[in-house]
């Protein structure tokens, strides 16, 4: 099932959305590091997982939502 | 255009989404059961839920014109107590058997334990014993991939399992894949921060097409929003699709899936 729309009607449609979204991800990892105690948490896995995630936003592969998703998914066995 | 809510939790939220909902054209709506945002102490206050979302709701929900249905389990944030559980599995048949009760769920995985499973395959059981429909809750977050792909193998290679008969709920793009090309109906959670936005909902559609594929808000007493299921629809309007296909995504495939409980009424228009 086709997007009825062209790839230039959905840069219109969503390009501020877009913008949106980083810079507020952005803003949040300013506030992490400006705030006390910042150097504990700059190498929180859950920061690098972030930074990670925005390789693959900035990568020339496509299912970047599906690639996210995966890296920010528990992996082992069933716990007891 | 009239819309179905194949999941939302009314016993958390006020006759205020009812009225919203209705305004909306939704016009039947489904209560799995689950967690109520605290452990249960006893089993018997499992069987004054199920009374609760079998019988209070309908009522409550008929005032604004909707069709109440609901689902029963033992959900998987308070199954990891398997006695606790069995006593509640235990008097769940004699809910089963009323009009508004549609199958067995959300039973599914929270955190992926040896005793989350123990109970989810137990139910599973019961449901193909009684001929059940079955709807899955899927884990949040991090866990979600690992879950889903437990609960996959578990039902592939029970052997009895119909895959036309099991919706797993609250689907993203890393899991709806391998679901959808098993042949399972796959719901998608438009819910905010925590599942899916409008706009990646309708990305999925486009990408893995309409057939077996379902909407849901999930409305709880979290964070949530009956109106992002419309909002969804909305999103599907601006994005240049057929009224028919809109029609089939939030109406008739809800109601496919649904009536083969041989309880929900809805008819498809298709």
């Amino acid at each position: 099932m086709k997007s009825p729309k062209t790839s230039p009607q959905l840069l219109d449609q969503f390009y501020l959305h877009m913008r949106s979204a980083l810079i507020e991800t952005a803003a949040a990892f300013d506030r992490i590091q400006a705030a006390e105690e910042s150097e504990a948490v700059w190498q929180d896995p859950r920061l690098e997982d972030l930074r990670h995630a925005s390789r693959i936003i900035a990568d020339a592969e496509p299912e970047r939502a599906r690639r996210i998703l995966e890296r920010l998914s528990v992996n082992e066995e069933l716990s007891s | 255009m009239k819309i179905i809510e194949p999941h939302v939790h009314m016993i958390a939220r006020t006759v205020q989404d009812y009225e919203r909902m209705a305004r909306m054209h939704t016009v039947a709506i489904c209560e799995p059961a689950f967690w109520a945002g605290y452990d249960r102490t006893s089993p018997q206050a499992f069987h004054d839920y199920f009374t609760h979302i079998s019988e209070f709701e309908p009522t409550r929900a008929a005032q604004y014109l909707i069709d109440h249905y609901c689902w029963i389990c033992i959900n998987p944030k308070e199954a990891e107590d398997v006695a606790f559980s069995r006593e509640v599995i235990a008097f769940m048949p004699e809910f089963l058997k009323k009009p508004t009760v549609l199958g067995i769920g959300e039973i599914g995985l929270n955190k992926n334990t040896r005793n989350e499973m123990i109970i989810f395959e137990e139910q599973v059981e019961l449901a193909l014993k009684l001929n059940q429909l079955i709807w899955i809750h899927t884990p949040h977050l991090q866990d979600k991939l690992k879950g889903t792909k437990r609960m996959l193998d578990y039902l592939m290679g029970h052997g009895g399992v119909d895959p036309a008969r099991v919706c797993f709920d609250h689907t993203e793009e890393h899991t709806l894949p391998m679901l959808h090309e098993k042949g399972f109906w796959c719901a998608m959670t438009v819910y905010p921060v925590t599942k899916n936005s409008p706009e990646r909902v309708i990305d999925l559609v486009e990408k893995f097409g309409l057939d077996r594929m379902i909407v849901d808000a999930s409305g709880d007493w979290g964070p949530s929003d009956p109106a992002t299921l419309h909002d969804t629809l909305f999103q599907m309007r601006l994005r240049g699709h057929s009224e028919r296909s809109v029609e089939q995504l939030f109406y008739n495939n809800p109601c496919r899936f649904l009536r083969q409980s041989g309880k929900f009424k809805p008819e498809p228009t298709d």
